[in-house]
């Protein structure tokens, strides 16, 4: 309670502030000046967004990043501005802080325009409507953001625009990484089904696969608290939680059907042959860097854009450590799906109905998504400090000091990018080693996608709000997550323990869920 | 009394105290105002002024929620759990550590006995996962034993040990030293007195030292017990996992989830009030009690 009276009261102290200052301002530009201030004015871009935990952008004092800004000012013609919140959670909760407190800026990184972030903003006309700007300042914007994009419940309210999508640069990047040197060791090639796997996790319990001379040490799969990112098989069994599909004319998620028990049954007997490790449920996400470096496990569901940095991260004592990437084994119906197919939004801009100049805005996007020199600095960065240039020969060396300290390519490729995760950017991509095999990554990631029609634009449901227990996904906390880890481990019978599971989410709320959910499907399908 | 508050000193002190009286006024006064919302639905935009009245609507919600009978209890076993082993804790080794001579080695103690209230939960949940882990240390000792390896952070039966035996052992030292400073005050010619008849180092802790505390021990326990639904939010969601939210699920990490990451402000605040209010019952009541019985009381 009191954090959150506390929150309220800093908000009027802190809207106190921002009005003061823009007043200032105001004063600051009278007379001759003004008229001179207010085209500099036009050309002032402020952004806020999360450094999301990247290293350059978290870590490196403010200084090292000015030449950054200066070189996208002097490229665009505009006068940048980055304020950079935290990551996560504490970026939820700093948003919403200058959500309530008004002291926004001119671009604003959200997650959706409905976030809970920022709950009825855009019925309280927070944000302000971009559809007819677009059209006439954004044209690259138009072109080059596609359709799939632009209908998400995440920019698009009742056919009108209030956010630009930031798109994830790639239809799909998930992808499982194999220790090659491990398969070699056994003689075995990547698992191309089910039963395959069981093998090699059979091989990989028995063989002393990362040479310290303990046998017991390793596990077939990686598996940590966040389940998430590391459920590899689920879509084996053509189902992925998080998803919602048809099912005899209801729209359902796939948490609660039966496919969903074969794929828990399939990680319980990878549990119950020790294949993964026994109390994996305590592992934090942090620390499976560790056991994937001191060889512990074999496999893990990853992204084809973390090849680079962990193909040649260091492995003690392991000298022939390398990595294959491959899609996950096939289930029993041919099946191996490792994501859901979205609408490719990373994130989304928001303008704020205060902001004075929005046509520059847009413009100033428009500029970054169709200028050659965008595509350039947004890939490489800075001439001379970042890339050099011979004869008209590129050349980008990712490992140079400038540009893998603190990860400092991250900070123009993904950080600064008003356009993309530039991570995914071919562009980015070429100039990596084994930029050939990175590629087929991702190639290779797109046939993993699970189908998703019936679901892709659902709205968040009104049934399931203030009910984060019933949230049909691997999020801690949810009835399908802790039923999962029970059943895993055999603390409740698989099939009582899931029946009983089925019917608990129903009773408190899922069933309100899926009808709210069908007819919705029902209203958008009957156009 | 009324002349002397005249008097220009008087105006300085005042003049002294209003920045600690406008803080109190700004940040915890008119906060509680913001309750308000626990009765609203709430919406950021609309302000508190605007959003429409939902009457009880979240306190219903609250007691109906399936779970809420667990958190409860959950809660309140937590809260009492720390204050019948946390709060006696630093009063015990204050009262050890006054009897070691050695000056240089009680402050080396003392001061490595509070150091781990400096560190975040963060590192404090890491280092204790490691050591309680299936693979770790102290499970090899007991398997060395001929013992069975235990999975204590998966166990629901040890979940609440862990977490109270943790919040000691990190605050422990830092809570003794109000004890540590409250000794120093005792006026020694009542030991040297008590020496004169004879009373030996027990006794004197017992007879002198105990009674001289007691003022202290009683105004912290009134603090404390206000906050017995309040729980580390930090230290238990580290803790916490699939296995044990049976057991390990507080109010806190509840109102975690639900308002800061689901954004139910006038949700979360209802539950923050309902604790509130529970605790300002249990301060009032006990600070009458203690009246009663010691003279002691926090007003």
């Amino acid at each position: 309670m009191s954090v959150i009276s506390l929150l309220l009261a800093s908000t009027t102290v802190l809207t106190a502030c921002s009005s003061e200052k823009a007043g200032e301002n105001k004063n600051a530009a009278s007379g001759e000046a003004q008229t001179q201030a207010q085209a500099q004015e036009n050309k002032d871009i402020s952004i806020l967004l999360s450094h999301n935990n990247s290293g350059f952008a978290s870590k490196a004092p403010e200084e090292k990043k000015v030449k950054y800004y200066e070189e996208l000012s002097k490229e665009s013609g505009y006068n940048v501005n980055y304020e950079f919140l935290g990551a996560g959670e504490d970026f939820r909760q700093q948003l919403s802080l200058r959500f309530a407190s008004g002291d926004l800026a001119d671009l604003v990184r959200t997650d959706s325009i409905n976030s809970d972030v920022h709950q009825g903003a855009v019925d309280q006309g927070i944000f302000l409507e971009l559809g007819p700007l677009i059209d006439k300042y954004g044209p690259n914007l138009k072109k080059k953001i596609p359709e799939v994009a632009w209908n998400s419940p995440k920019v698009n309210k009742d056919g009108k625009i209030y956010g630009i999508p930031v798109l994830s640069g790639a239809p799909a990047d998930r992808i499982m990484f194999y220790r090659q040197d491990m398969l070699d060791q056994l003689h075995m090639e990547v698992p191309k089904t089910l039963d395959d796997f069981l093998k090699f996790a059979e091989a990989v319990k028995v063989e002393d696969v990362n040479g310290d001379g303990d046998p017991n040490n390793e596990w077939a799969l990686s598996l940590t608290d966040a389940m998430g990112w590391r459920d590899v098989f689920t879509g084996s069994f053509g189902v992925r939680p998080g998803t919602w599909h048809v099912h005899n004319g209801k729209l359902e998620p796939d948490i609660i059907q039966p496919e969903m028990k074969e794929a828990i049954a399939f990680y319980k007997k990878l549990y119950d042959n020790g294949y993964i490790e026994k109390d994996f449920i305590t592992k934090k996400q942090g620390d499976s860097g560790t056991d994937i470096s001191k060889g512990l496990v074999a496999s893990w569901g990853a992204a084809t854009y973390q090849f680079p940095a962990v193909n040649a991260q260091e492995y003690p004592n392991q000298p022939n450590a390398k990595i294959t990437m491959a899609v996950p084994p096939k289930g029993p119906r041919g099946e191996n799906y490792l994501q859901i197919t979205n609408d490719q939004i990373y994130y989304v801009w928001t303008i704020p109905a205060t902001t004075k100049n929005p046509e520059e805005i847009i413009k100033f996007l428009d500029w970054a998504w169709g200028s050659p020199e965008a595509d350039k600095f947004f890939a490489y960065g800075i001439k001379d400090y970042n890339y050099t240039e011979n004869n008209g020969q590129l050349q980008f060396d990712p490992l140079g000091p400038n540009n893998s300290e603190l990860n400092e390519k991250e900070f123009f490729q993904l950080s600064m990018n008003v356009r993309e995760n530039g991570l995914n950017n071919p562009l980015a991509l070429k100039v990596l080693p084994d930029s050939d095999v990175i590629l087929k990554g991702y190639e290779d990631s797109k046939t993993t996608m699970l189908p998703n029609e019936d679901a892709m634009y659902m709205p968040n449901l009104k049934a399931l709000d203030g009910r984060p227990e019933l949230t049909p996904g691997f999020v801690s906390g949810s009835l399908f997550y802790d039923t999962f880890v029970k059943l895993v481990v055999g603390k409740e019978d698989l099939d009582k323990g899931f029946d009983a599971f089925v019917q608990d989410w129903k009773q408190r709320g899922g069933d309100a869920a899926i009808q709210e959910a069908t007819d919705w499907y029902n209203s958008t399908n009957k156009k | 009394m009324f002349r002397k508050f005249k008097s220009v000193d008087s105006w300085v002190l005042l003049l002294i105290a209003l920045p600690g009286l406008a803080f109190f006024l700004v940040f915890k006064y008119i906060p509680i105002a913001g309750n308000v919302i626990a009765f609203q639905d709430y919406n950021m935009f609309k302000g508190v002024l605007h959003s429409e009245w939902a009457g009880f609507k979240h306190f219903e919600f609250m007691f109906t929620h399936p779970e809420f009978m667990i958190i409860f209890k959950n809660s309140l076993k937590l809260g009492l759990y720390s204050i019948i082993f946390g709060f006696p804790a630093p009063l015990l080794l204050a009262l050890l550590l006054n009897e070691i001579r050695l000056r240089w080695f009680m402050r080396t103690t003392q001061t490595l006995l509070y150091l781990p209230h400096f560190l975040s939960w963060v590192i404090v949940g890491g280092i204790f996962t490691e050591l309680l882990s299936l693979n770790g240390p102290l499970n090899q000792i007991i398997t060395n034993y001929g013992g069975e390896a235990v999975s204590f952070l998966t166990e629901p039966k040890y979940f609440m040990g862990i977490i109270t035996s943790l919040g000691i052992w990190k605050e422990v030292g830092w809570s003794m030293i109000i004890y540590l400073a409250a000794m120093t005050s005792i006026n020694p010619n009542l030991y040297e007195a008590a020496m004169m008849d004879g009373a030996g180092r027990f006794k004197m802790a017992w007879h002198i030292t105990l009674p001289s505390l007691m003022p202290t021990i009683v105004v912290l326990m009134l603090l404390r017990i206000g906050h017995l639904l309040d729980a580390n939010v930090e230290q238990v969601l580290f803790f916490l996992n699939p296995l044990v939210r049976e057991v390990g699920e507080v109010f806190d990490t509840y109102v975690y989830r639900v308002g800061l990451m689901g954004g139910q402000y006038s949700y979360t605040t209802a539950i923050g009030m309902f604790k509130a209010v529970i605790g300002i019952i249990l301060v009032v009541s006990l600070n009458k009690i203690s009246r009663k019985t010691t003279g002691e009381s926090i007003y």
